[in-house]
C-alpha cells in the first residue's frame, strides 16, 4: 500500500522511504517523518466472508456466507463481515447500532454536548446586551443545577465551569437586586 | 461500567470556536474535536493504525493564547499614554518581535500530521508544530508497537511500487475534490493583498490627521476590502481559489467589522469625556477613529498583507499531481 504525503496526499516515493523514516514528497517538496506499523501490511490479507456450504450455519444478514459466531446479545449468527469484535466478545451490527443492553459497551460515544460550557457562556454572552442579565442570571443558576448530573466531556472531569457559571449568575442576580433596592431607597429619600 | 481515565498527549489546538486534542485510552488513541458546546470523538485503535506521517507545512493558526497576548499588549498600550515615550517604543518593539516570531514559527516550524488506517486518513489538527509532533510520536509509537509488534526494518521493500506523481487509490478522493484544480492566488487575491498594504500605509501616513481625507480613505479602504473579500468567497465557492486565501478574506472581513465596533466604542468613551468637559465632538472622529485605532488598523492590514504574501510564496503544495511529469 502506498503511503501518502501528510500535506498533499500524493504517494511518497519508495526510494525515499527506503532511506529511513524521512521522505521528501515529489509533489509538494515537504519533508515527511513517517512511522509505519505492521498493520500496513496485514491489511491486504484481510479475511473475507466465505460462502456457506449446504447444511452449514449461515449469517443472518448474508444467508450465502458462512457464520463464524453468534451475537452475544441476540444470538443471531454473524459472518466474518458482520461480526463486531469488542472486549473479547462477538456482537451483531444491529445490537451494536441499537446500543441497548450489554451491547451498549461496544457502542462507543462519538459526541457529547458540553453543558458546563453552555452554562458558563450564557451569563457572559448576555453582557453584550446587559439588560438581558436580569433573565440570564437566574436562568444560568437553574440551568447549571439542572445539568449538574449530566455527563461532561469524556476527557474533562471537573465541574468548575458549572460553579463559575452559578457564581456569575448569582452575581448578576445580586447586582439587579442591589440596583433595584438602591433606586427604591433613593426614591424614598428624594420624596419629602 | 466505570468511566475510563485518559492520559493527555502532547499538542492542543485552541481556537476561538474550534479546538482539538489527543488522549491516550486503553488500547486506542482518542481524538477530540470540540466546537465550543460540543465535542466529537474519534477512536483509533492501536491494532488498526497503519502509519503516522508528519509533513512540514506552514500553519498560520491564531490560537486563544496569541489572542490573550494581543489583548495584554493592547491593554498595556492603552494604559501607557501617561508613561514615558520609551515605554511605548518598547511596546512597539515587543509587538513587532511577537509578530515576527509568530510568522517565522508558523511558516518554518509547523507541520501537518495524519494517522492512516485501512479505511481512513485522518488529520490530527492538534499537532501543528514540529516539536509537538516529535513529542507526540515518541509518546504514541511504543503503545502501538506493544500491540502490533515491531515492523520489518525493510518494510519499504514490501510496499507496492509507486509511480512518481501518480496518486494512490486513497489519494483519489483528495485529487478529485472540488478544489483540486484551484489556485493558491488569483488576480482578485493579489488585489486584496495590495489593498491591505495600501490601506495600512495610508493609515500610517494619515495617523494624526483629522482632515476629511482621512475619513474618506478609511471608508474607501473598508468598502474595497469588503468587496474584494466577497469576490474571493465567490471564487472559492466556484472552485477557482483555495482555502488559505478564502481564510485571509474571512480574517479581513472580521478585522474590518471588529475595527468598526472598536471605533464606535472609542468614540463613545471620547464623547463621554468631551461632554463631561463641556465640549462637542466632531463626527469625522467617529468615522476615521483616533490615532490609536488608526495605528491598530494599519498594523492589522499590514500583518494580513504579509500573511497573504506568505500564502502565495510558501504554500507551494497545491500543484496538481498531473503537473508532475517525472
Amino acid at each position: 500500500m502506498p503511503l501518502p504525503c501528510a500535506r498533499c496526499q500524493t504517494p511518497l516515493p519508495k526510494w525515499e522511504l527506503t532511506s529511513g523514516d524521512r521522505a521528501i514528497c515529489t509533489n509538494c517538496g515537504s519533508e515527511n517523518t513517517v512511522r509505519v506499523f505492521p498493520a500496513l501490511f496485514a491489511a491486504e490479507t484481510a479475511a473475507r466472508p466465505e460462502a456457506a456450504a449446504e447444511g452449514e450455519a449461515a449469517c443472518f444478514d448474508h444467508p450465502g456466507k458462512r457464520a463464524v459466531g453468534a451475537c452475544r446479545q441476540c444470538g443471531r449468527f454473524v459472518c466474518d463481515l458482520c461480526a463486531v469484535q469488542f472486549d473479547g466478545e462477538t456482537w451483531c451490527p444491529s445490537c451494536v447500532a441499537a446500543g441497548s443492553g450489554q451491547a451498549r459497551a461496544a457502542n462507543t460515544e462519538i459526541t457529547r454536548t458540553l453543558y458546563d460550557s453552555v452554562a458558563v457562556t450564557i451569563p457572559l454572552a448576555s453582557f453584550i446586551f446587559w439588560p438581558m442579565t436580569i433573565l440570564t442570571g437566574p436562568a444560568t443558576v437553574v440551568y447549571a443545577l439542572m445539568k449538574w448530573r449530566q455527563p461532561l466531556s469524556l476527557v474533562r472531569r471537573s465541574r468548575w465551569r458549572f460553579i463559575v457559571a452559578m457564581l456569575i449568575g448569582l452575581a448578576e442576580l445580586g447586582g439587579w437586586i442591589w440596583g433595584i433596592l438602591y433606586y427604591i431607597a433613593r426614591g424614598r429619600m428624594a420624596t419629602p | 461500567m466505570t468511566a475510563e481515565r485518559y492520559q493527555k498527549l502532547p499538542g492542543r489546538r485552541r481556537g476561538l470556536i474550534r479546538g482539538a486534542s489527543l488522549w491516550l485510552g486503553s488500547g486506542y488513541l482518542l481524538s477530540v474535536k470540540s466546537m465550543r458546546f460540543r465535542e466529537d470523538y474519534k477512536r483509533f485503535y492501536f491494532r488498526d493504525v497503519q502509519a503516522i506521517a508528519v509533513a512540514r507545512a506552514p500553519r498560520f493558526h491564531i490560537s486563544t493564547r496569541s489572542i490573550f497576548f494581543a489583548t495584554l499588549w493592547l491593554i498595556a498600550f492603552g494604559i501607557s499614554s501617561a508613561a514615558a515615550p520609551q515605554f511605548r517604543a518598547a511596546l512597539w518593539v515587543v509587538a513587532a518581535a511577537l509578530v515576527i516570531a509568530w510568522i517565522v514559527i508558523s511558516a518554518f516550524f509547523s507541520c501537518r500530521c495524519r494517522i492512516y488506517t485501512a479505511v481512513s486518513r485522518e488529520e490530527l489538527p492538534s499537532i501543528y508544530r514540529v516539536w509537538t509532533a516529535r513529542k507526540f510520536l515518541d509518546r504514541l509509537t511504543p503503545h502501538i508497537a506493544q500491540v502490533q509488534g515491531a515492523v520489518d526494518p525493510n518494510w519499504a521493500e514490501q510496499a507496492r511500487d509507486i509511480e512518481p506523481g501518480q496518486p494512490s487509490p486513497l489519494a483519489g478522493a483528495a485529487a478529485n475534490s472540488l478544489h483540486s484544480d484551484a489556485r493558491v492566488h488569483t488576480v482578485a487575491a493579489d488585489v486584496l493583498i495590495a489593498t491591505l498594504f495600501l490601506s495600512g500605509v495610508a493609515d500610517l501616513l494619515l495617523l494624526r490627521s483629522n482632515a476629511a481625507l482621512a475619513t474618506q480613505q478609511q471608508l474607501v479602504s473598508a468598502l474595497a476590502l469588503i468587496v474584494e473579500a466577497v469576490f474571493l468567497f465567490l471564487q472559492y465557492q466556484r472552485g477557482i481559489l483555495r482555502a488559505p486565501m478564502r481564510n485571509l478574506a474571512i480574517a479581513t472581513m472580521f478585522s474590518v467589522g471588529a475595527m468598526y465596533y472598536v471605533k464606535q466604542m472609542m468614540f463613545s468613551f471620547y464623547q463621554g469625556i468631551q461632554q463631561g468637559a463641556g465640549k462637542s465632538v466632531k463626527i469625522p472622529f467617529f468615522l476615521s477613529g483616533s490615532a490609536l485605532t488608526r495605528g491598530i488598523d494599519a498594523g492589522i492590514c499590514i500583518i494580513l498583507g504579509l500573511v497573504g504574501l506568505g500564502i502565495i510564496f510558501l504554500d507551494k503544495d497545491r500543484r496538481s499531481p498531473s503537473d508532475l511529469n517525472l
